[in-house]
């Protein structure tokens, strides 16, 4: 039995993990669910060694476990696949998948021809169709994660932590893994399932248990827990909830795109009008987060055009979309949109550098002051003073900063790449009213949203993308969260 | 051997492989068609120290990181051995290996202990080498056993000795890239985050590398004081620049994580041909450094290159 | 996909970022180590310690604090130059060839070695920016083209002399105060002022913090990378123009001096080896550690090897004492 005791854990101001106690038993599967920023990621990641808790201890079958490192866990049989895969790209799949024990000769050196049939052993032994030759970082998502999760149950763990683990994996591929998680029930061993998927959880697990804002809320049997309830605790309210009627759109076009082609996108043709709000939906990785870097000039486009108030742009950098008012805020915040060991002031007047006044070269700290301070006040952020490190902020913060760091760019086009993933339910009940408000005044936004109901709140029009494709637009009334989930993996008909 | 002989058909190896081999043939028909085995001894004998130096920093390559003092830890065991000869071949050169490890075990230790960078660290470990070569002997000198010399440079088994050696020093890295350290090297080169998570133990494959480094680099250092029958204390300046330039040539990216140390001998097989060809045509003193600065300009800059046309063109 | 804009591989792990105290701790410690050495100074020679001396000692370090410029400059951003050496031979033998010690070539001797200075910077900034070439190849590259053609045209000797305007600069005192000194404590002022209130001096800080987030506010990163390889280039032509004002001519390998020092002024002033923290404030007081260290050592007597390993020992416990300090004060 695997018990966690009271673990705490905070990142400078943000109390990612409170007080969190759990038991998991032998031969169980126990799901872990959560909105993203509820703390899952961060209790498996101190089960797995690669955080250390603040307080709180981790006992298997009735001992108190060190776990300071990576090696530390594996030692006590706790093994984890995480949402960062930690398969080598640049090695085969037979050197990865028999990393730290590979068959040797004399002298050391690796019996290469063994090295293959025992790889090859396992991949037999785990359904795996892929060569025990190829390249991993040759290899799609997909079957890198099941190689990792391969490789781990191949260890024989004690406990088995899976964390996201399916994000990636089509329909077959998750087949196979509820098989091989019902080989590790019947094999008595302790499997932690993360995902904030609920489908997920109900394939999987036998137990859930469900956190928010970093605290355990409540754990129960699968089939006590249903899916509106589980819901319900995992964000605090109903599942419709939070969202203000939409505002309809101006006349006026305001961007338009046409036949866009390059690496990730195939024809894709729209336009967007002055005060619209435009969902882009589908799965994970259709090309959703391409398009929009793609209107910001941060990828390369082959062959169409793009045409903002009737002109139509040459974007070759990101500073020409600036020039142009289109802002872009991108996904992954931490390592995409802010320094986080610069001030919250460096951070919100960085794109905007050219519009501060300044004397023979010489910013004008009080006009700068005003402007930043401006922008705290506007934004509600949260923090000690405009000179604070960013890095310190709680996850809302950060992105409030980040934010208020494009509106002041003052956009006609505002394009928004899942930016409410890991925020907490008040920061994006502001950032909900904050696209509603520059919508109303004008401009037009574009925003890829994972979450269904975000796109059902806001858009007034949705595009499902499939491959690179447009595959449906809904407007108004067809705009539905099955009619979004449908398009995105069922035969939908053509283009909408 | 069977183990060795995959890693010889590594891929990675054949375009320094062939540079080497084009430039070995423009050599023979320089020379009139005529190369003897002298020839060949001479050029092995030549490129062996910067052989050993390259394959020292092709380790520390691998693991992202740059050893800017190994020319200097060349010159200490150089010295060192040209001045403990006289007190025993044998503890001579087993103070002279050790002086490597040492500064190897040094430079591993700032670097993963206290996350340095190895720039910052190995350019003050480059100063006080110099500084140790010099009080060791200050100006190029010593005793080098007329046996040694005659063994390390010989002609006669089977090849000429210097040939052996080179043959031997590759296969020794071979050999190394075979093992389960030379796939974590890789790994890490490759990967570092990926690799820690998947339990290699990181910290103390980078302090190998950097020990390993100065072990060849030491064997360099004396190798070539037994060659030029003398220790000196500036013979490592000019290698500070060539082993990188050789491990370039040789076709290890500097992210580290890939690469062939048969690569890496023929990146400075390759340097070393060029040197001799340069000196066939009678080009002064001052051109060499040029040259080597150029080569290693052009070199990473057309792969660059090649690699950003790639990209124009299959898009 | 990929972003159009190439990441630069390899960054290691960032530390966290070092708080107030933590930035002051660097050349803080500086500080008091310099006071240790003088004392030394003073024990080994009485009446070492006298105002003129401690001018004469700064008005030194200028040379080095003034190709350190272009160090710190080019270690903000990530990148390292470790060209400097002969560009400021290269530079120093254009100088004095060109001008032969006449004032009337001097514009045009001046010129010629900043245009050296200018090329170096420019070719080695399209290299690493444009042709994602790693710093330490390109730069280590160019040092020896510099070398080569340094050679060939001096052909071995360096010849020439320096115009009277610029000895007077680098040996001259207005009153008390070494004219070195002033013109390097202006230059140090702008620059300061340049990084820390003006917006090319935002941009600088943000390549070097993270040139993807850069990169997605708009930021040119190849301009301002290219930008700080030109003004390292310009930096160690004028030191070369100046020290040979100072030795009277140039000679061969007078560059080589500086590399070392340079960089390990700007990572003991608290500047991030990685990038995106720092300034040239510290800098300025890392040339002075090691300008008196210099001094001590030779006042000490002993030979130069045992000089050198003296020196990178000092370099490695003041990089040590940095770490420690900044696990501290976190």
């Amino acid at each position: 039995m695997l018990n966690v005791r009271g673990i705490n854990k905070s990142f400078g101001a943000t109390h990612a993990v409170r007080n969190v106690t759990f038991d998991a038993a032998q031969g169980s599967v126990l799901g872990l669910v959560g909105e993203n920023g509820a703390g899952k990621s961060t209790v498996i990641k101190i089960i797995g060694g690669l955080v250390a808790p603040d307080s709180g201890h981790v006992l298997l079958d009735g001992n108190v476990l060190s776990l300071r490192t990576p090696r530390e866990a594996l030692a006590h049989g706790i093994d984890s696949v995480y949402q960062e895969l930690a398969v080598v790209g640049n090695l085969t799949v037979a050197e990865n998948l028999l990393l730290l024990a590979p068959p040797c000769r004399r002298w050391f050196s690796i019996d290469r021809r063994h090295l293959r049939f025992a790889a090859q052993e396992l991949l037999d032994k785990y359904e795996l169709m892929v060569s025990p030759h190829a390249r991993v970082g040759d290899l799609p998502l997909g079957q890198r994660q099941m190689l990792e999760i391969a490789r781990a149950v191949n260890r024989s763990p004690r406990v088995l932590v899976l964390d996201e683990a399916t994000s990636a994996l089509g329909q077959g591929e998750v087949r196979w893994l509820v098989r091989l998680v019902d080989r590790l029930r019947t094999e008595d061993k302790i499997v932690l399932f993360i995902s904030h998927r609920w489908d997920e959880i109900a394939t999987f697990c036998d137990r859930v248990a469900v956190m928010r804002n970093g605290a355990l809320i409540e754990v129960a049997e699968r089939g006590a827990l249903s899916q509106e309830r589980a819901v319900q605790l995992m964000t605090g309210h109903g599942i419709a909830g939070g969202f203000s009627p939409k505002v309809a759109p101006k006349e006026e076009p305001l961007l338009e795109a046409r036949d866009l082609r390059s690496e990730a996108l195939r024809d894709v043709s729209f336009s967007l009008r002055r005060g619209e709000i435009l969902g882009l939906g589908g799965l994970v990785g259709q090309g959703q987060s391409e398009l929009l870097r793609t209107l910001f000039a941060a990828h390369e486009l082959k062959k169409g055009q793009i045409t903002l108030s009737g002109r139509t742009l040459r974007l070759r950098h990101p500073e020409d979309a600036i020039r142009a008012q289109v802002a872009y805020v991108p996904q992954e915040r931490k390592s995409e949109g802010l320094f986080l060991d610069k001030s919250v002031a460096f951070n919100m007047t960085y794109a905007i550098l050219k519009r501060l006044r300044t004397h023979l070269g010489v910013i004008d700290s009080s006009n700068e002051q005003a402007i930043v301070n401006e922008g705290i006040t506007q934004l509600k952020i949260r923090t000690p003073s405009p000179s604070g490190r960013v890095g310190t902020l709680s996850g809302g913060n950060q992105q409030k900063v980040l934010l208020q760091k494009w509106l002041l760019t003052r956009p006609a086009v505002l394009l928004l790449d899942d930016v409410t993933r890991g925020v907490d339910i008040t920061t994006k009940t502001q950032i909900y009213e904050i696209m509603r408000s520059i919508a109303e005044s004008g401009t037009g936004i574009i925003f890829y949203s994972t979450d269904t109901d975000e796109l059902v709140g806001l858009a007034t029009r949705v595009l499902v993308m499939v491959e690179g494709r447009i595959r449906k637009s809904l407007s108004n009334h067809e705009i539905s969260a099955e009619a979004i989930v449908d398009a995105a993996i069922g035969t939908g008909t053509g283009t909408g | 051997m069977k183990g060795y002989l995959e890693e010889i058909r590594n891929t990675e190896a054949t375009g320094p492989a062939a540079v080497f081999l084009f430039l070995l043939l423009a050599d023979v028909v320089l020379k009139g068609g005529r190369y003897t085995e002298f020839d060949a001894e001479t050029l092995a004998a030549n490129a062996l120290p910067l052989v050993l130096v390259a394959l020292g920093q092709y380790f520390v390559i691998l693991v992202r990181g740059i050893d800017l003092s190994l020319g200097p830890v060349m010159s200490v065991s150089s010295t060192l051995a040209a001045v403990l000869f006289p007190l025993g071949t044998v503890p001579a050169l087993l103070v002279a290996i050790g002086s490597g490890a040492l500064a190897g075990t040094v430079n591993g230790l700032l670097v993963t202990r206290l996350t340095l960078s190895p720039i910052i660290v190995t350019l003050a470990t480059m100063s006080i080498w110099d500084g140790v070569s010099l009080v060791v002997l200050p100006t190029p000198g010593g005793v080098i056993p007329p046996a040694l010399q005659a063994a390390l440079t010989s002609s006669s088994v089977v090849l000429p000795v210097p040939i052996l050696l080179l043959i031997a020093t590759t296969g020794v890295g071979a050999w190394i890239m075979s093992t389960r350290f030379g796939l974590h090297l890789r790994a890490f080169g490759g990967d570092d985050a990926a690799a820690k998570a998947s339990g290699v133990a990181v910290r103390r494959i980078q302090f190998t590398a950097y020990v390993i480094a100065g072990l060849f680099a030491a064997l360099g250092g004396i190798y070539s004081a037994v060659a030029t029958s003398a220790g000196s204390p500036i013979i490592g300046d000019g290698y500070i620049l060539s082993s990188i330039a050789a491990v370039v040539v040789g076709g290890v990216p500097l992210i580290g994580g890939r690469g062939s140390p048969i690569g890496v001998t023929m990146g400075a097989l390759t340097l070393s041909i060029i040197g001799s060809l340069l000196y066939f045509a009678n080009l002064s003193d001052f051109y060499q450094s040029l040259i080597n600065g150029v080569i290693l300009v052009v070199v990473v800059g057309a792969v660059a290159a090649r690699d950003m046309i790639w990209k124009a063109v299959a898009g | 996909m990929t972003l159009r804009m190439n990441v630069p591989e390899g960054k290691p792990p960032r530390l966290s970022a070092m708080t107030l105290a933590g930035q002051l701790a660097a050349p803080g410690t500086s500080l008091i180590v310099i006071g240790l050495m003088l004392t030394i100074c003073e024990i080994l020679v009485p009446g070492f310690v006298s105002v003129d001396n401690l001018m004469r000692l700064a008005g030194l370090a200028g040379f080095l604090g003034i190709v350190a410029i272009g160090e710190t400059l080019v270690i903000l951003t990530g990148g390292i130059d470790l060209s400097i050496a002969w560009v400021v031979t290269g530079s120093g033998c254009v100088f004095t060839k060109i001008t032969g010690g006449q004032s009337s070539l001097l514009t045009l001797g001046i010129v010629a070695a900043l245009a050296v200075g200018l090329v170096g910077g420019l070719v080695n900034g399209v290299g690493i920016a444009k042709f994602r070439i790693s710093p330490i190849v390109m730069t280590l590259g160019m040092n020896n083209v510099w070398q080569g053609l340094t050679l060939l045209y001096t052909n071995g000797t360096p010849t020439g002399g320096t115009p009277p305007l610029i000895k007077v600069i680098a040996t001259g005192y207005a009153g008390p105060i070494p004219a070195l000194l002033m013109f390097w404590l202006v230059l140090g002022a702008i620059v300061i002022a340049v990084l820390r209130v003006t917006r090319a001096g935002r941009k600088l800080f943000g390549v070097g913090d993270s040139p993807l987030v850069s990169y997605l506010s708009g930021v040119r990163n190849d301009r301002i990378i290219i930008g700080t390889y030109v003004f390292s280039g310009l930096a160690a032509a004028l030191t070369g123009v100046l020290y040979a004002g100072f030795s009277g001519a140039s000679f061969l390998g007078m560059g080589d001096q500086f590399v070392l020092p340079a960089i390990a002024a700007v990572v003991l002033g608290g500047t991030s080896i990685f990038g995106g923290a720092g300034g040239y404030g510290g800098t300025i007081i890392g040339a002075l550690f090691l300008t008196v260290l210099t001094t001590m050592l030779s006042i000490v007597n002993i030979s130069a090897g045992v000089r050198d390993i003296v020196y990178g020992g000092v370099i490695i416990a003041a990089l040590l004492l940095n770490r420690l300090s900044q696990a501290e004060v976190r």
